[in-house]
Protein backbone atom coordinates (compact mmCIF):
# COMPACT_ATOMS: atom_id res chain seq x y z
CA UNK A 1 0.00 0.00 0.00
CA UNK A 2 1.27 3.45 -0.86
CA UNK A 3 1.91 5.97 1.86
CA UNK A 4 -1.11 8.17 2.22
CA UNK A 5 -0.62 11.84 1.50
CA UNK A 6 -1.12 14.14 4.48
CA UNK A 7 -2.34 17.28 2.75
CA UNK A 8 -2.63 18.71 -0.73
CA UNK A 9 -2.37 22.50 -0.57
CA UNK A 10 -2.63 22.95 -4.35
CA UNK A 11 -5.89 21.07 -4.48
CA UNK A 12 -7.28 22.62 -1.33
CA UNK A 13 -6.74 26.02 -2.87
CA UNK A 14 -9.31 25.11 -5.50
CA UNK A 15 -11.83 23.80 -3.03
CA UNK A 16 -13.57 27.15 -2.53
CA UNK A 17 -14.55 27.81 -6.14
CA UNK A 18 -15.38 24.15 -6.56
CA UNK A 19 -17.93 24.30 -3.78
CA UNK A 20 -19.46 27.43 -5.23
CA UNK A 21 -19.81 25.78 -8.63
CA UNK A 22 -21.28 22.58 -7.13
CA UNK A 23 -18.68 20.59 -9.06
CA UNK A 24 -16.27 18.20 -7.38
CA UNK A 25 -13.40 20.48 -8.40
CA UNK A 26 -12.66 23.48 -10.57
CA UNK A 27 -11.78 22.62 -14.15
CA UNK A 28 -8.45 24.44 -13.76
CA UNK A 29 -7.48 21.97 -11.04
CA UNK A 30 -7.86 18.92 -13.27
CA UNK A 31 -4.42 19.01 -14.96
CA UNK A 32 -2.60 19.40 -11.63
CA UNK A 33 -4.65 16.95 -9.64
CA UNK A 34 -2.85 14.00 -8.13
CA UNK A 35 -5.57 11.46 -8.82
CA UNK A 36 -4.21 8.96 -6.33
CA UNK A 37 -4.34 11.63 -3.61
CA UNK A 38 -7.81 12.67 -4.72
CA UNK A 39 -8.87 9.04 -4.45
CA UNK A 40 -7.44 8.82 -0.93
CA UNK A 41 -9.36 11.94 0.07
CA UNK A 42 -12.58 10.63 -1.43
CA UNK A 43 -12.04 7.26 0.23
CA UNK A 44 -11.45 8.90 3.60
CA UNK A 45 -14.73 10.75 3.11
CA UNK A 46 -16.53 7.50 2.29
CA UNK A 47 -17.58 8.39 -1.24
CA UNK A 48 -18.99 5.67 -3.48
CA UNK A 49 -17.12 4.75 -6.64
CA UNK A 50 -19.49 6.71 -8.86
CA UNK A 51 -17.82 9.83 -7.48
CA UNK A 52 -15.35 9.45 -10.36
CA UNK A 53 -18.16 10.25 -12.79
CA UNK A 54 -18.63 13.58 -11.02
CA UNK A 55 -14.90 14.29 -11.32
CA UNK A 56 -15.12 13.48 -15.02
CA UNK A 57 -17.95 15.97 -15.42
CA UNK A 58 -15.86 18.57 -13.62
CA UNK A 59 -12.94 17.93 -15.98
CA UNK A 60 -14.39 18.22 -19.49
CA UNK A 61 -11.03 18.91 -21.11
CA UNK A 62 -9.89 15.74 -22.84
CA UNK A 63 -6.28 16.52 -21.94
CA UNK A 64 -6.98 16.40 -18.22
CA UNK A 65 -9.24 13.39 -17.81
CA UNK A 66 -9.11 11.73 -14.41
CA UNK A 67 -6.72 8.81 -14.09
CA UNK A 68 -9.33 6.30 -12.98
CA UNK A 69 -6.95 3.54 -11.97
CA UNK A 70 -4.91 5.89 -9.78
CA UNK A 71 -8.09 7.33 -8.27
CA UNK A 72 -9.49 3.87 -7.55
CA UNK A 73 -6.25 2.73 -5.93
CA UNK A 74 -6.21 5.87 -3.81
CA UNK A 75 -9.86 5.50 -2.86
CA UNK A 76 -9.25 1.97 -1.71
CA UNK A 77 -6.43 3.16 0.55
CA UNK A 78 -8.61 5.99 1.83
CA UNK A 79 -11.44 3.57 2.54
CA UNK A 80 -9.10 1.48 4.65
CA UNK A 81 -9.05 4.41 7.08
CA UNK A 82 -12.70 5.33 6.71
CA UNK A 83 -13.96 1.81 7.27
CA UNK A 84 -12.51 1.30 10.74
CA UNK A 85 -15.43 0.15 12.95
CA UNK A 86 -14.90 2.80 15.65
CA UNK A 87 -15.41 5.43 12.96
CA UNK A 88 -18.75 3.85 12.13
CA UNK A 89 -19.95 4.77 15.61
CA UNK A 90 -18.69 8.35 15.27
CA UNK A 91 -20.29 8.71 11.83
CA UNK A 92 -23.61 7.30 13.00
CA UNK A 93 -23.79 9.37 16.19
CA UNK A 94 -22.94 12.50 14.18
CA UNK A 95 -25.75 11.72 11.74
CA UNK A 96 -23.46 11.57 8.74
CA UNK A 97 -24.47 9.54 5.70
CA UNK A 98 -23.07 6.16 4.74
CA UNK A 99 -22.81 4.99 1.11
CA UNK A 100 -22.37 1.30 1.95
CA UNK A 101 -18.76 1.30 0.84
CA UNK A 102 -17.15 -0.81 3.56
CA UNK A 103 -16.50 -4.50 3.09
CA UNK A 104 -16.28 -5.14 6.82
CA UNK A 105 -19.86 -6.01 7.82
CA UNK A 106 -19.20 -4.69 11.35
CA UNK A 107 -19.07 -1.18 9.94
CA UNK A 108 -22.59 -1.34 8.58
CA UNK A 109 -24.02 -2.87 11.78
CA UNK A 110 -22.32 -0.34 14.04
CA UNK A 111 -23.23 2.56 11.79
CA UNK A 112 -26.88 1.53 11.70
CA UNK A 113 -27.05 1.14 15.48
CA UNK A 114 -25.27 4.45 16.10
CA UNK A 115 -27.38 6.25 13.54
CA UNK A 116 -30.50 4.99 15.33
CA UNK A 117 -29.21 6.58 18.52
CA UNK A 118 -28.57 9.83 16.67
CA UNK A 119 -32.05 9.83 15.15
CA UNK A 120 -33.65 9.08 18.52
CA UNK A 121 -31.69 11.90 20.16
CA UNK A 122 -32.73 14.25 17.37
CA UNK A 123 -36.36 13.27 17.88
CA UNK A 124 -36.14 13.93 21.63
CA UNK A 125 -34.43 17.28 21.03
CA UNK A 126 -37.06 18.26 18.48
CA UNK A 127 -39.91 17.44 20.90
CA UNK A 128 -38.18 19.34 23.69
CA UNK A 129 -37.92 22.38 21.47
CA UNK A 130 -41.65 22.17 20.77
CA UNK A 131 -42.38 21.79 24.50
CA UNK A 132 -40.27 24.84 25.32
CA UNK A 133 -42.02 26.86 22.63
CA UNK A 134 -45.45 25.83 23.92
CA UNK A 135 -44.50 26.76 27.48
CA UNK A 136 -43.26 30.14 26.31
CA UNK A 137 -46.52 30.80 24.52
CA UNK A 138 -48.58 29.71 27.53
CA UNK A 139 -46.59 32.07 29.78
CA UNK A 140 -46.99 34.93 27.35
CA UNK A 141 -49.64 37.32 28.70
CA UNK A 142 -50.75 38.28 25.21
CA UNK A 143 -51.78 34.71 24.39
CA UNK A 144 -55.56 34.35 24.29
CA UNK A 145 -57.31 31.99 26.67
CA UNK A 146 -58.58 29.86 23.83
CA UNK A 147 -55.09 29.41 22.39
CA UNK A 148 -53.60 28.87 25.86
CA UNK A 149 -56.08 26.06 26.44
CA UNK A 150 -55.15 24.49 23.10
CA UNK A 151 -51.44 24.80 23.93
CA UNK A 152 -51.94 23.07 27.28
CA UNK A 153 -53.59 20.12 25.55
CA UNK A 154 -50.79 20.08 22.99
CA UNK A 155 -48.24 20.15 25.80
CA UNK A 156 -49.74 17.03 27.31
CA UNK A 157 -49.42 15.26 23.93
CA UNK A 158 -45.81 16.45 23.56
CA UNK A 159 -44.90 15.23 27.03
CA UNK A 160 -46.24 11.82 26.06
CA UNK A 161 -44.26 11.92 22.80
CA UNK A 162 -41.12 12.90 24.70
CA UNK A 163 -41.57 10.05 27.14
CA UNK A 164 -41.89 7.55 24.28
CA UNK A 165 -38.98 9.10 22.35
CA UNK A 166 -36.76 8.85 25.44
CA UNK A 167 -37.69 5.20 25.65
CA UNK A 168 -36.69 4.67 22.02
CA UNK A 169 -33.45 6.56 22.60
CA UNK A 170 -32.63 4.52 25.64
CA UNK A 171 -33.34 1.28 23.78
CA UNK A 172 -31.21 2.41 20.80
CA UNK A 173 -28.35 3.34 23.12
CA UNK A 174 -28.55 -0.04 24.87
CA UNK A 175 -28.53 -1.83 21.51
CA UNK A 176 -25.47 0.13 20.43
CA UNK A 177 -23.68 -0.57 23.72
CA UNK A 178 -24.38 -4.29 23.41
CA UNK A 179 -23.16 -4.32 19.83
CA UNK A 180 -19.98 -2.45 20.69
CA UNK A 181 -19.33 -4.95 23.44
CA UNK A 182 -20.04 -7.88 21.13
CA UNK A 183 -17.76 -6.55 18.40
CA UNK A 184 -15.09 -5.26 20.75
CA UNK A 185 -15.30 -1.67 19.52
CA UNK B 1 4.76 -4.17 -26.29
CA UNK B 2 1.84 -1.99 -25.25
CA UNK B 3 -1.60 -3.04 -26.34
CA UNK B 4 -3.62 -0.41 -28.15
CA UNK B 5 -7.20 0.28 -29.04
CA UNK B 6 -8.89 -1.60 -31.88
CA UNK B 7 -10.22 1.09 -34.18
CA UNK B 8 -13.53 0.63 -35.93
CA UNK B 9 -12.00 0.95 -39.38
CA UNK B 10 -9.37 -1.60 -38.51
CA UNK B 11 -11.90 -4.11 -37.32
CA UNK B 12 -14.01 -3.66 -40.40
CA UNK B 13 -10.99 -4.07 -42.64
CA UNK B 14 -9.74 -7.09 -40.74
CA UNK B 15 -13.15 -8.65 -41.00
CA UNK B 16 -13.23 -7.78 -44.69
CA UNK B 17 -9.96 -9.60 -45.25
CA UNK B 18 -11.32 -12.69 -43.60
CA UNK B 19 -14.63 -12.36 -45.42
CA UNK B 20 -12.87 -11.97 -48.73
CA UNK B 21 -10.77 -15.00 -47.97
CA UNK B 22 -13.77 -17.13 -47.15
CA UNK B 23 -15.85 -15.86 -50.05
CA UNK B 24 -13.27 -16.49 -52.73
CA UNK B 25 -14.44 -19.36 -54.99
CA UNK B 26 -12.71 -22.62 -54.36
CA UNK B 27 -11.44 -21.70 -50.93
CA UNK B 28 -14.21 -23.23 -48.87
CA UNK B 29 -12.82 -26.69 -49.27
CA UNK B 30 -9.22 -25.74 -49.32
CA UNK B 31 -6.73 -26.78 -46.71
CA UNK B 32 -5.86 -24.45 -43.83
CA UNK B 33 -2.51 -23.71 -45.43
CA UNK B 34 -4.24 -22.45 -48.56
CA UNK B 35 -6.47 -20.21 -46.48
CA UNK B 36 -3.44 -18.84 -44.66
CA UNK B 37 -1.72 -18.14 -47.97
CA UNK B 38 -4.80 -16.37 -49.21
CA UNK B 39 -5.00 -14.29 -46.03
CA UNK B 40 -1.31 -13.45 -46.35
CA UNK B 41 -1.86 -12.28 -49.92
CA UNK B 42 -4.82 -10.16 -48.87
CA UNK B 43 -2.72 -8.67 -46.11
CA UNK B 44 0.00 -7.73 -48.61
CA UNK B 45 -2.63 -6.17 -50.86
CA UNK B 46 -3.79 -4.10 -47.89
CA UNK B 47 -0.15 -3.01 -47.33
CA UNK B 48 0.07 -1.87 -50.93
CA UNK B 49 -3.17 0.07 -50.70
CA UNK B 50 -2.03 1.73 -47.47
CA UNK B 51 1.28 2.84 -48.96
CA UNK B 52 -0.56 4.11 -52.04
CA UNK B 53 -2.79 6.11 -49.69
CA UNK B 54 0.35 7.52 -48.07
CA UNK B 55 1.67 8.62 -51.45
CA UNK B 56 -1.67 10.29 -52.24
CA UNK B 57 -1.49 12.15 -48.95
CA UNK B 58 2.10 13.23 -49.63
CA UNK B 59 1.08 14.73 -52.95
CA UNK B 60 -1.89 16.49 -51.38
CA UNK B 61 0.35 17.98 -48.69
CA UNK B 62 2.88 19.19 -51.26
CA UNK B 63 0.07 20.84 -53.24
CA UNK B 64 -1.31 22.50 -50.12
CA UNK B 65 2.01 23.45 -48.51
CA UNK B 66 4.53 24.32 -51.22
CA UNK B 67 8.15 23.38 -50.55
CA UNK B 68 8.94 20.70 -48.02
CA UNK B 69 6.58 21.24 -45.08
CA UNK B 70 7.55 20.07 -41.63
CA UNK B 71 5.32 17.79 -39.61
CA UNK B 72 5.17 17.14 -35.90
CA UNK B 73 2.88 14.13 -36.32
CA UNK B 74 1.69 11.96 -39.16
CA UNK B 75 -0.86 9.20 -38.87
CA UNK B 76 -2.30 7.17 -41.70
CA UNK B 77 -4.09 4.00 -42.62
CA UNK B 78 -5.72 2.63 -45.70
CA UNK B 79 -8.59 5.10 -45.84
CA UNK B 80 -7.48 8.20 -44.03
CA UNK B 81 -4.38 10.21 -43.23
CA UNK B 82 -3.90 13.01 -40.74
CA UNK B 83 -1.00 15.29 -39.90
CA UNK B 84 0.10 18.21 -37.79
CA UNK B 85 1.78 20.58 -40.23
CA UNK B 86 4.12 23.19 -38.83
CA UNK B 87 3.72 26.53 -40.64
CA UNK B 88 6.39 28.28 -38.58
CA UNK B 89 8.23 27.36 -35.40
CA UNK B 90 6.35 30.08 -33.52
CA UNK B 91 2.80 29.14 -34.51
CA UNK B 92 0.94 26.02 -33.51
CA UNK B 93 0.80 23.26 -36.11
CA UNK B 94 -2.21 22.97 -38.38
CA UNK B 95 -4.22 19.77 -38.07
CA UNK B 96 -5.32 18.37 -41.43
CA UNK B 97 -7.23 15.27 -42.48
CA UNK B 98 -7.16 13.71 -45.94
CA UNK B 99 -9.75 11.06 -46.71
CA UNK B 100 -9.84 9.27 -50.04
CA UNK B 101 -9.12 12.13 -52.43
CA UNK B 102 -10.08 15.23 -50.50
CA UNK B 103 -9.52 17.24 -47.36
CA UNK B 104 -12.19 16.85 -44.69
CA UNK B 105 -13.08 18.89 -41.62
CA UNK B 106 -11.27 18.40 -38.33
CA UNK B 107 -14.23 19.14 -36.05
CA UNK B 108 -14.38 16.83 -33.04
CA UNK B 109 -11.11 15.24 -34.08
CA UNK B 110 -7.73 15.48 -32.48
CA UNK B 111 -4.17 14.45 -33.22
CA UNK B 112 -1.68 14.86 -30.43
CA UNK B 113 2.09 14.64 -30.67
CA UNK B 114 3.68 12.09 -28.34
CA UNK B 115 6.01 14.72 -26.90
CA UNK B 116 5.22 18.12 -25.40
CA UNK B 117 4.24 20.52 -28.21
CA UNK B 118 7.46 22.53 -27.93
CA UNK B 119 9.57 19.38 -27.98
CA UNK B 120 7.60 18.00 -30.91
CA UNK B 121 8.02 21.29 -32.81
CA UNK B 122 11.75 21.28 -32.17
CA UNK B 123 11.94 17.76 -33.58
CA UNK B 124 9.57 18.24 -36.52
CA UNK B 125 10.48 16.16 -39.54
CA UNK B 126 10.29 17.23 -43.21
CA UNK B 127 7.67 15.62 -45.41
CA UNK B 128 10.45 14.50 -47.75
CA UNK B 129 11.71 12.18 -44.99
CA UNK B 130 8.49 10.19 -45.18
CA UNK B 131 9.24 7.57 -47.82
CA UNK B 132 7.37 4.38 -48.65
CA UNK B 133 10.44 2.17 -49.03
CA UNK B 134 11.34 1.95 -45.29
CA UNK B 135 7.72 1.09 -44.52
CA UNK B 136 7.83 -1.65 -47.13
CA UNK B 137 11.15 -2.91 -45.74
CA UNK B 138 9.71 -3.09 -42.23
CA UNK B 139 6.57 -4.84 -43.50
CA UNK B 140 8.67 -7.41 -45.36
CA UNK B 141 10.76 -8.09 -42.29
CA UNK B 142 7.72 -8.42 -40.06
CA UNK B 143 5.91 -10.80 -42.37
CA UNK B 144 8.94 -13.06 -42.73
CA UNK B 145 8.57 -14.07 -39.06
CA UNK B 146 6.58 -17.31 -38.78
CA UNK B 147 2.97 -16.73 -37.78
CA UNK B 148 3.00 -13.05 -38.74
CA UNK B 149 2.43 -13.25 -42.48
CA UNK B 150 -1.31 -12.68 -42.08
CA UNK B 151 -1.04 -9.88 -39.52
CA UNK B 152 -2.96 -6.74 -40.24
CA UNK B 153 -1.31 -3.32 -40.02
CA UNK B 154 -4.10 -1.08 -38.81
CA UNK B 155 -2.36 2.25 -38.88
CA UNK B 156 1.02 3.94 -38.79
CA UNK B 157 1.92 6.98 -36.73
CA UNK B 158 5.16 8.91 -37.11
CA UNK B 159 6.55 11.54 -34.81
CA UNK B 160 9.11 12.36 -32.18
CA UNK B 161 9.00 9.63 -29.55
CA UNK B 162 10.32 10.86 -26.17
CA UNK B 163 10.91 7.29 -25.04
CA UNK B 164 13.13 6.56 -28.00
CA UNK B 165 14.61 10.08 -28.13
CA UNK B 166 14.11 10.28 -31.89
CA UNK B 167 11.53 10.31 -34.66
CA UNK B 168 10.05 6.84 -35.04
CA UNK B 169 7.14 5.12 -36.69
CA UNK B 170 4.70 3.22 -34.50
CA UNK B 171 2.78 0.57 -36.40
CA UNK B 172 -0.40 -0.80 -34.85
CA UNK B 173 -0.43 -4.49 -35.62
CA UNK B 174 -3.43 -6.76 -35.28
CA UNK B 175 -2.62 -10.43 -35.15
CA UNK B 176 -5.06 -12.54 -37.12
CA UNK B 177 -3.67 -15.57 -35.27
CA UNK B 178 -4.16 -14.45 -31.67
CA UNK B 179 -6.54 -11.52 -32.09
CA UNK B 180 -4.23 -9.26 -30.09
CA UNK B 181 -3.34 -5.72 -30.95
CA UNK B 182 0.15 -4.33 -30.36
CA UNK B 183 2.38 -1.44 -31.33
CA UNK B 184 5.74 -1.84 -33.05
CA UNK B 185 8.33 0.91 -33.47
CA UNK B 186 10.68 1.26 -36.41
CA UNK B 187 13.06 3.74 -37.94
CA UNK B 188 11.39 5.79 -40.69
CA UNK B 189 14.69 6.07 -42.57
CA UNK B 190 15.59 2.40 -42.73
CA UNK B 191 12.61 0.37 -41.55
CA UNK B 192 14.78 -1.24 -38.87
CA UNK B 193 12.98 -2.03 -35.58
CA UNK B 194 13.58 0.44 -32.77
CA UNK B 195 13.89 -0.88 -29.24
CA UNK B 196 12.78 1.35 -26.38
CA UNK B 197 14.15 0.54 -22.95
CA UNK B 198 10.93 1.43 -21.16
CA UNK B 199 8.79 -0.68 -23.44
CA UNK B 200 7.16 -3.76 -22.03
CA UNK B 201 8.74 -7.11 -22.88
CA UNK B 202 7.65 -8.69 -26.16
CA UNK B 203 4.85 -11.20 -26.01
CA UNK B 204 5.44 -14.89 -25.80
CA UNK B 205 5.78 -16.66 -29.14
CA UNK B 206 2.44 -17.16 -30.78
CA UNK B 207 0.93 -20.57 -30.45
CA UNK B 208 0.06 -22.10 -33.75
CA UNK B 209 -3.13 -23.91 -32.77
CA UNK B 210 -6.19 -21.74 -32.59
CA UNK B 211 -7.11 -22.53 -29.01
CA UNK B 212 -7.36 -20.45 -25.87
CA UNK B 213 -7.63 -21.01 -22.13
CA UNK B 214 -9.00 -17.50 -21.63
CA UNK B 215 -11.29 -16.12 -24.29
CA UNK B 216 -11.54 -12.78 -22.50
CA UNK B 217 -8.36 -11.89 -24.38
CA UNK B 218 -9.70 -13.06 -27.74
CA UNK B 219 -12.72 -10.87 -28.31
CA UNK B 220 -11.14 -9.30 -31.40
CA UNK B 221 -10.65 -12.62 -33.10
CA UNK B 222 -14.14 -13.75 -32.12
CA UNK B 223 -15.68 -10.65 -33.68
CA UNK B 224 -13.64 -11.18 -36.84
CA UNK B 225 -14.93 -14.76 -37.00
CA UNK B 226 -18.49 -13.57 -36.45
CA UNK B 227 -18.22 -10.95 -39.16
CA UNK B 228 -16.98 -13.57 -41.61
CA UNK B 229 -20.30 -15.36 -41.10
CA UNK B 230 -22.58 -12.37 -40.48
CA UNK B 231 -21.06 -9.29 -42.09
CA UNK B 232 -23.64 -6.64 -41.35
CA UNK B 233 -26.22 -7.48 -38.66
CA UNK B 234 -25.87 -5.21 -35.65
CA UNK B 235 -24.88 -6.54 -32.27
CA UNK B 236 -27.49 -7.11 -29.56
CA UNK B 237 -25.45 -8.42 -26.65
CA UNK B 238 -22.00 -9.91 -26.17
CA UNK B 239 -21.24 -12.08 -23.16
CA UNK B 240 -17.61 -12.84 -22.56
CA UNK B 241 -16.37 -15.45 -20.11
CA UNK B 242 -13.10 -17.28 -19.78
CA UNK B 243 -14.45 -20.25 -21.73
CA UNK B 244 -16.98 -18.80 -24.14
CA UNK B 245 -18.01 -15.71 -26.04
CA UNK B 246 -21.73 -15.59 -26.80
CA UNK B 247 -23.17 -13.19 -29.36
CA UNK B 248 -26.83 -12.24 -29.57
CA UNK B 249 -27.43 -10.14 -32.65
CA UNK B 250 -30.10 -7.51 -33.07
CA UNK B 251 -32.07 -9.87 -35.34
CA UNK B 252 -32.17 -12.34 -32.35
CA UNK B 253 -29.82 -14.85 -33.95
CA UNK B 254 -27.18 -16.21 -31.57
CA UNK B 255 -23.63 -17.42 -32.01
CA UNK B 256 -21.17 -19.09 -29.70
CA UNK B 257 -17.39 -18.82 -29.96
CA UNK B 258 -15.63 -21.48 -27.91
CA UNK B 259 -12.14 -22.27 -26.65
CA UNK B 260 -11.26 -24.08 -29.88
CA UNK B 261 -11.98 -20.80 -31.68
CA UNK B 262 -14.94 -22.36 -33.39
CA UNK B 263 -18.00 -20.24 -34.08
CA UNK B 264 -21.32 -22.07 -34.04
CA UNK B 265 -24.88 -20.79 -34.48
CA UNK B 266 -27.27 -21.18 -31.56
CA UNK B 267 -31.02 -21.06 -31.04
CA UNK B 268 -32.89 -17.87 -31.72
CA UNK B 269 -33.19 -15.62 -28.66
CA UNK B 270 -36.84 -15.15 -27.74
CA UNK B 271 -36.39 -13.26 -24.46
CA UNK B 272 -37.31 -9.65 -23.83
CA UNK B 273 -33.91 -8.39 -22.67
CA UNK B 274 -32.80 -7.08 -26.03
CA UNK B 275 -32.65 -3.67 -27.69
CA UNK B 276 -33.63 -4.50 -31.23
CA UNK B 277 -31.97 -1.35 -32.57
CA UNK B 278 -28.71 -3.03 -31.65
CA UNK B 279 -25.32 -1.36 -31.66
CA UNK B 280 -22.10 -1.49 -33.61
CA UNK B 281 -18.94 -3.17 -32.38
CA UNK B 282 -17.07 -0.03 -33.36
CA UNK B 283 -18.94 1.75 -30.53
CA UNK B 284 -16.85 -0.23 -28.02
CA UNK B 285 -13.18 0.10 -27.22
CA UNK B 286 -12.56 -3.63 -26.87
CA UNK B 287 -8.98 -3.22 -25.68
CA UNK B 288 -10.19 -1.81 -22.35
CA UNK B 289 -11.60 -5.20 -21.36
CA UNK B 290 -8.17 -6.17 -20.10
CA UNK B 291 -8.17 -3.28 -17.58
CA UNK B 292 -11.73 -3.48 -16.36
CA UNK B 293 -11.55 -6.49 -14.02
CA UNK B 294 -8.97 -4.67 -11.88
CA UNK B 295 -10.85 -1.37 -11.97
CA UNK B 296 -14.01 -3.24 -11.07
CA UNK B 297 -12.36 -4.94 -8.11
CA UNK B 298 -11.21 -1.56 -6.83
CA UNK B 299 -14.54 0.12 -7.46
CA UNK B 300 -16.63 -2.57 -5.77
CA UNK B 301 -14.14 -3.19 -2.97
CA UNK B 302 -13.59 -6.86 -3.80
CA UNK B 303 -10.67 -9.19 -3.14
CA UNK B 304 -7.84 -9.03 -5.67
CA UNK B 305 -8.51 -12.73 -6.25
CA UNK B 306 -11.81 -11.75 -7.89
CA UNK B 307 -10.06 -10.30 -10.95
CA UNK B 308 -9.66 -13.65 -12.64
CA UNK B 309 -13.33 -14.47 -12.11
CA UNK B 310 -14.56 -11.46 -14.06
CA UNK B 311 -16.97 -11.89 -16.94
CA UNK B 312 -18.37 -9.20 -19.23
CA UNK B 313 -21.77 -8.37 -20.62
CA UNK B 314 -21.84 -5.67 -23.30
CA UNK B 315 -25.31 -4.59 -24.31
CA UNK B 316 -27.97 -1.90 -24.29
CA UNK B 317 -31.00 -2.13 -22.01
CA UNK B 318 -34.21 -3.28 -23.61
CA UNK B 319 -35.48 0.30 -23.75
CA UNK B 320 -32.45 0.97 -25.98
CA UNK B 321 -30.66 3.22 -23.50
CA UNK B 322 -26.92 3.71 -23.50
CA UNK B 323 -24.50 0.95 -24.37
CA UNK B 324 -22.54 -0.26 -21.34
CA UNK B 325 -19.94 -2.81 -20.36
CA UNK B 326 -20.86 -4.62 -17.17
CA UNK B 327 -18.36 -6.70 -15.26
CA UNK B 328 -19.63 -9.45 -12.96
CA UNK B 329 -17.59 -11.56 -10.59
CA UNK B 330 -18.44 -15.25 -10.70
CA UNK B 331 -16.66 -16.11 -7.45
CA UNK B 332 -19.58 -14.55 -5.56
CA UNK B 333 -23.03 -16.00 -5.04
CA UNK B 334 -26.02 -14.34 -6.68
CA UNK B 335 -26.59 -11.41 -6.51
CA UNK B 336 -23.05 -11.10 -7.73
CA UNK B 337 -21.22 -7.80 -7.40
CA UNK B 338 -21.16 -5.82 -10.63
CA UNK B 339 -19.49 -2.74 -11.98
CA UNK B 340 -20.75 -0.75 -14.95
CA UNK B 341 -18.50 1.07 -17.41
CA UNK B 342 -19.24 3.09 -20.51
CA UNK B 343 -18.15 1.71 -23.93
CA UNK B 344 -14.78 3.47 -23.55
CA UNK B 345 -14.11 1.77 -20.22
CA UNK B 346 -14.92 4.72 -17.96
CA UNK B 347 -16.41 3.78 -14.62
CA UNK B 348 -20.07 4.66 -14.20
CA UNK B 349 -21.14 2.90 -11.02
CA UNK B 350 -20.87 -0.28 -9.05
CA UNK B 351 -23.12 -2.48 -6.97
CA UNK B 352 -21.44 -1.09 -3.83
Amino acid sequence: MKRLPAARPAILAWAGPALVACATMAAQACPITDWYAQGVADGRAGYASDRIARHREACPDTKAVPDERAWLEGRRDGLAEYCQPRRAVDAGLAGRGYAGVCRDPRYGRLYTAARRVHDARSRVASIERDIAASRRDIADRTTSDVRRDMLRRQLLTLEGDRHRALGVQSEAQATLDRLRQELGV
Amino acid sequence: MPASRITPAALVTAAAILTAAAATPGVAGAQAADVAALQAREARNADTRTLAALEGFRQALVARYPGDPKLTMLEFGESEATALVLGSPASPPEFVIWRGDRWVGTESRKLEPWARPDVAAANAFPLSSVRASPFRAWQDGWRRTPGQATDFFMKYAMGYDPGAGRVVVRATVGSMTTGRIAEQRFDPASGAPVAVAAAAPPPAPKAAPRRSDDLRRDVGIAIAALRREVPATRMGAVRVTRGEIAFTLADRSTWRFDATHTLTPGPRYDGSFLCEQGWSESDVDWTVLTHLPRNGVLAAGLDDESERHARFVIDRPRDCGGLAIEVFYDNYRVPQPWVRFDPRGRLLRSSR
